[in-house]
């Protein structure tokens, strides 16, 4: 859609509620499965957002010290096959692990061609639609009760999870706000009230 | 599915304020508390004004006038979101180079009001988390506080 270079949503160089460990989250713009309920409606949208070249985002992951993996979602990643792939395989090829969210179940990515790739090199697969009637935020790394987590490798297996609810919140150096993950709305709420 | 809410950095410097709207080729007048900008949508021009703490920017949530209005002058229109995003950046750097003109003590004057903010934030953030019954762990890296916040049901 935009040749060599990814739409991204947002980027967060350091998380560590995305998979095991320190990890390189990237969420990509433009989703078309459109779950219903689903949070970050403004990720999909495959209008241009921000525009990155799949070479200087590598670069840019590479330069980032102590992560040990990096983390897409989206937006929906495989919505951008082509240089997902590309960039997943340079980042195998440098030892980082590799997760993905998806919401394409495991069984659609098999039998689709541009998709089936990313079994060369993802180690966790997060996969299935957001299902709302499902919600549930005390499953780790999942939205909803039908979603799989899919050890590909053995990196990682099932002892990696225990089931809790997990939020992340970045304060920068003007004391603005990032929160991440599974929060509850009274948790938003409080957290986006100023206090200064 | 996870969910992504970010906060706006705060604009509190006058100055700065238009200095980095300046380095984004958006020409500003100044008008009491307010700060107009010549970007235009449907209800007008898009401007920030004065809450006593920071300056909050207003416009028109459908910006499809925008477009139109500017589209029909030849000029391209930044969608708000792109523009805010863009704004932080221009900000932090123009904060910076304030700093650097201005006399040491009001430099640490300024520099201590940013970092008494950035801990209302973070002691403010845990209070909450931990009312909520989150367990919280705190670390700093690249310049950023991060909390991960952990509740076993």
């Amino acid at each position: 859609m935009f040749n060599t270079c990814f739409n991204l949503a947002n980027i967060e160089p350091s998380s560590h509620i995305y998979g095991p460990g320190d990890r390189f989250v990237i969420w990509l713009q433009g989703c078309t499965l459109a779950c219903k309920g689903c949070w970050n409606t403004a990720m999909w949208s495959h209008k241009e957002n921000e525009l990155i070249e799949r070479q200087k985002l590598f670069n840019q992951i590479m330069d980032t010290p102590g992560i040990v993996g990096v983390t897409f979602l989206g937006g929906e990643p495989l919505q951008q096959a082509e240089n997902l792939l590309w960039l997943m395989k340079k980042l195998s090829e440098e030892g980082l692990d590799i997760m993905l969210y998806t919401g394409y179940e495991f069984a659609e990515i098999e039998s689709c061609s541009n998709k089936q790739g990313i079994f060369d090199f993802v180690d966790i697969l997060i996969s299935g639609r957001y299902r709302h009637s499902l919600r549930n935020t005390n499953l780790l790394w999942r939205g909803s009760e039908n979603q799989k987590v899919n050890f590909l490798t053995a990196k990682y297996n099932e002892t990696t999870v225990s089931e809790y609810n997990q939020v992340e919140i970045h304060i920068g150096e003007f004391g603005e706000l990032s929160i991440l993950g599974y929060p509850e709305q009274e948790l938003i709420n409080v957290l986006s009230k100023p206090v200064y | 599915m996870s969910v992504v809410i970010k906060t706006l950095t705060p604009f509190t410097e006058c100055d700065v304020l238009i200095e980095a709207l300046a380095s984004l080729n958006v020409s500003t007048t100044v008008s009491g508390v307010k700060i107009i900008t010549d970007r235009r949508d449907y209800q007008g021009l898009q401007h920030f004004i004065w809450n006593g703490d920071v300056y909050v920017f207003r416009h028109d949530s459908d910006e499809l006038g925008g477009r139109i209005i500017n589209n029909a002058i030849h000029r391209q229109y930044t969608p708000t979101r792109q523009f805010l995003s863009k704004l932080e950046i221009a900000y932090k750097t123009a904060y910076q180079l304030h700093l650097a003109r201005l006399a040491e003590a009001e430099r640490l004057r300024l520099e201590q009001e940013r970092l008494a903010r950035v801990e209302a934030v973070r002691s403010n953030a845990i209070a909450k988390a931990k009312a909520q019954g989150y367990r919280v762990k705190e670390q700093k890296k690249n310049g950023k506080i991060q909390l991960v916040l952990t509740r076993t049901i």
